[in-house]
């Protein structure tokens, strides 16, 4: 008996090549050559550090960090901006990049724990349903399709009205509207790889149902899964904002940026820089996770 | 002879939009010993791959067997609980399957894909600690790990310590069949199941998968069912045959003497049908498999048949003996003097 044939190199090996063996290249080398070639990604990546940076770092970076809070200083209300302050001032004296700054550890906190809610609540249904199907799987999508049916804000604002706008409970309200996203995505793509051979080869080789639900089809949904999470990462940023705006989100003092746009409106037009500058932070936030999504789009799409 | 198989009289059909019942497998019935290779041959869409899901337990939702038993030892596998058939799958029975290219997970490498099946095959209900507890191990793992490369040398795969760690996408077509036989044999299963292990390689490849299976399956004394078109490969493998022809067996016996002297016509067309090295002209059998809802009374082959006879139509010969341990099912099998 005789191999068949050599090694053969493979496709995302690249580099240089002698001999059978092929030379490896780390997984994430490859995946930043790829996201370098697109110019637009790689300022969605930017923006997307620079939010990062500044959620988990803010407070001391700031140069008034305690203008994050409900402090007042008269003497400095309603300046433009200067070297002194970037931004200007607010209404009670308060930094604007200060809080901008800050602001932006709430909109990722809400942005995480949801995103985190609603994989966790919907693909797990998705794959259930998708994998099981029958009047399991038509319940499930059928609650989901209800979920589905209300817009997303009207849902949120009802939760948040009827039990009181706070932190926990934005979260858990766009969370609840969030989820039918993640289950309809997750379900579609299941529904396909269900059908793939190397399931029935799991099945036939003794693996139970819920192994082969969460090992074997769970792990293909990865790529799919990371572009959602990216892009919705903005969309949720941009609902909390707009919570925020329409006072049923997070509460003053926060520095919200959605709140700081809200009480920035009385002073228009005069003191244009107390939203132009919170408005300009969502806005470049939103684009820069669209920007890094759609780079991972085709990352990861190219690479099925 | 005891077999460690035998399927009876098994009929599985499935319910039409329109509501009509449509029979697939007519009361299939075969039957394997220890160590006994059988080929099931027939032409596609006569009923073998379904006939082999059926062991396995992994038909489609909508098909369900009305009739008939799957005897393996002494449990019929129709009457088992899904679990308890789990824990047979992989130990008692496995497949090589006919893809090799799409039956290998593609996120994961060769070792990990034989991780859960050293870790966990002939298992239920494993739990979430259960399921983490030989990652958490090194020990465990470089055990498994072991045993993976161990399983990749015995299929002749080159430089196993490699491969562990490569995706299905950097193997060629022969080397992931070797893999799957490897993933099949690794739970030290009673009997293989080979579902055209070749169609979908070359035909250099298909040959030495082929040896390779035969090897590591008499090595093991292992039985297999060994599924095929290709009747080349069924005289070479198998012990005895079984030719199926739209969802019945129209004859069985051992190998050499069925294709040396067919007794029913469509065995004979069939061998008739093999292309030769010689000047000769192949013929092929006219006509295409009847649609299974319109077979109706009689003998299914008989639209295509050029010995067919009024009885024919009248009723469905049942496969009888006709001497030489062969049986056969055509009312014209002692009568006819076939050519192959």
């Amino acid at each position: 008996m005789t191999n068949d044939i050599p090694a053969r190199d493979s496709p995302i090996a690249g580099g240089v090549e002698d001999g059978p063996v092929s030379v490896e290249v780390p997984a994430w080398r490859i995946a930043v050559a790829t996201l370098g070639k697109s110019p637009l990604s790689m300022v969605g990546l930017g923006i997307v550090l620079l939010i990062l940076v500044l959620a988990i770092f803010g407070p001391w970076i700031a140069p008034f960090p305690d203008d994050a809070g409900a402090t007042v200083n008269f003497a400095e209300r309603l300046q433009p901006p200067s070297w002194k302050h970037w931004f200007g001032t607010d209404i009670v004296g308060r930094d604007v990049l200060s809080r901008v700054i800050v602001g932006a550890r709430i909109s990722m906190m809400i942005a995480a724990f949801v995103i985190v809610l609603a994989v966790l609540i919907g693909v797990p249904i998705g794959i259930i349903a998708a994998y099981w199907g029958g009047w399991l799987g038509n319940i499930l999508m059928r609650i989901n399709e209800v979920f589905l049916a209300i817009p997303s804000l009207v849902f949120v604002l009802a939760v948040a009205a009827l039990l009181g706008p706070s932190l926990p409970v934005v979260i858990a309200a766009i969370a609840l509207a969030w989820w039918t996203w993640f289950a309809r995505l997750a379900y579609g793509e299941a529904l396909h790889i269900k059908e793939e051979q190397f399931v029935e080869a799991a099945q036939v080789s003794g693996a139970g149902g819920l192994r082969i639900a969460f090992t074997e089809i769970l792990p293909n949904l990865t790529s799919v899964l990371v572009v959602k999470i990216t892009l919705d990462i903005g969309y949720v940023i941009l609902l909390g904002a707009a919570l925020g705006f329409l006072g049923l989100g997070v509460q003053p003092p926060d520095p919200e940026w959605g709140i700081m746009v809200a009480e920035g409106r009385d002073q228009l037009p005069n003191a244009w820089w107390l939203t132009t500058f919170p408005g300009l932070a969502i806005f470049v936030t939103v684009i820069g996770f669209n920007l890094l999504g759609d780079g991972l789009n085709d990352l990861l799409g190219a690479r099925q | 002879m005891s077999s460690l198989l035998a399927v009876d009289n098994l009929e599985i059909g499935y319910r039409d939009t329109d509501g009509v019942d449509v029979t697939l497998l007519r009361g299939i019935s075969l039957s394997v010993a220890r160590g006994e290779i059988i080929a099931l041959v027939g032409e596609s869409g006569c009923g073998k791959s379904v006939t082999a899901k059926a062991i396995l337990g992994v038909l489609p939702d909508n098909l369900k067997a009305h009739r008939g038993t799957i005897r393996y030892e002494d449990r019929n596998l129709l009457e088992l609980d899904e679990a308890a058939y789990q824990a047979m799958r992989g130990r008692a029975f496995t497949l090589v399957p006919q893809h090799p290219l799409s039956s290998l997970n593609p996120v994961f490498t060769v070792g990990e894909q034989f991780f859960d099946l050293i870790a966990f095959q002939g298992r239920t209900h494993v739990g979430i600690i259960d399921y983490w507890r030989p990652r958490l191990s090194a020990s465990r793992r470089r055990a498994i790990r072991t045993r993976t490369i161990d399983a990749l040398r015995e299929v002749s795969l080159p430089s196993p310590e490699e491969l562990v760690d490569r995706y299905p996408l950097q193997l060629s077509g022969g080397q992931s069949q070797r893999v799957l036989i490897a993933m099949a044999l690794v739970g030290d299963p009673q009997i293989v199941i080979a579902d055209e292990p070749g169609t979908a390689l070359d035909v250099t490849i298909e040959a030495q998968i082929n040896d390779l299976l035969l090897e590591r399956v008499q090595a093991r004394q292992t039985s297999m069912i060994y599924i095929t078109h290709d009747l080349g490969i069924a005289s070479q493998l198998a012990d005895r045959v079984y030719v199926m022809y739209a969802g019945r067996v129209v004859e069985e016996g051992p190998t050499a003497t069925v294709f040396a002297t067919p007794r029913h016509p469509y065995t004979a067309g069939l061998l008739r049908a093999v292309p030769k090295v010689t000047d000769e002209p192949f013929e092929g059998i006219p006509g295409t498999l009847p649609d299974p809802k319109a077979i109706g009374q009689g003998c299914a082959f008989r639209w295509r048949c050029p010995f067919a006879i009024n009885a024919c139509a009248e009723s469905v010969p049942p496969l009888s003996d006709v001497g030489d341990g062969r049986r056969a099912a055509c009312v014209r099998a002692t009568e006819l003097e076939l050519v192959a």
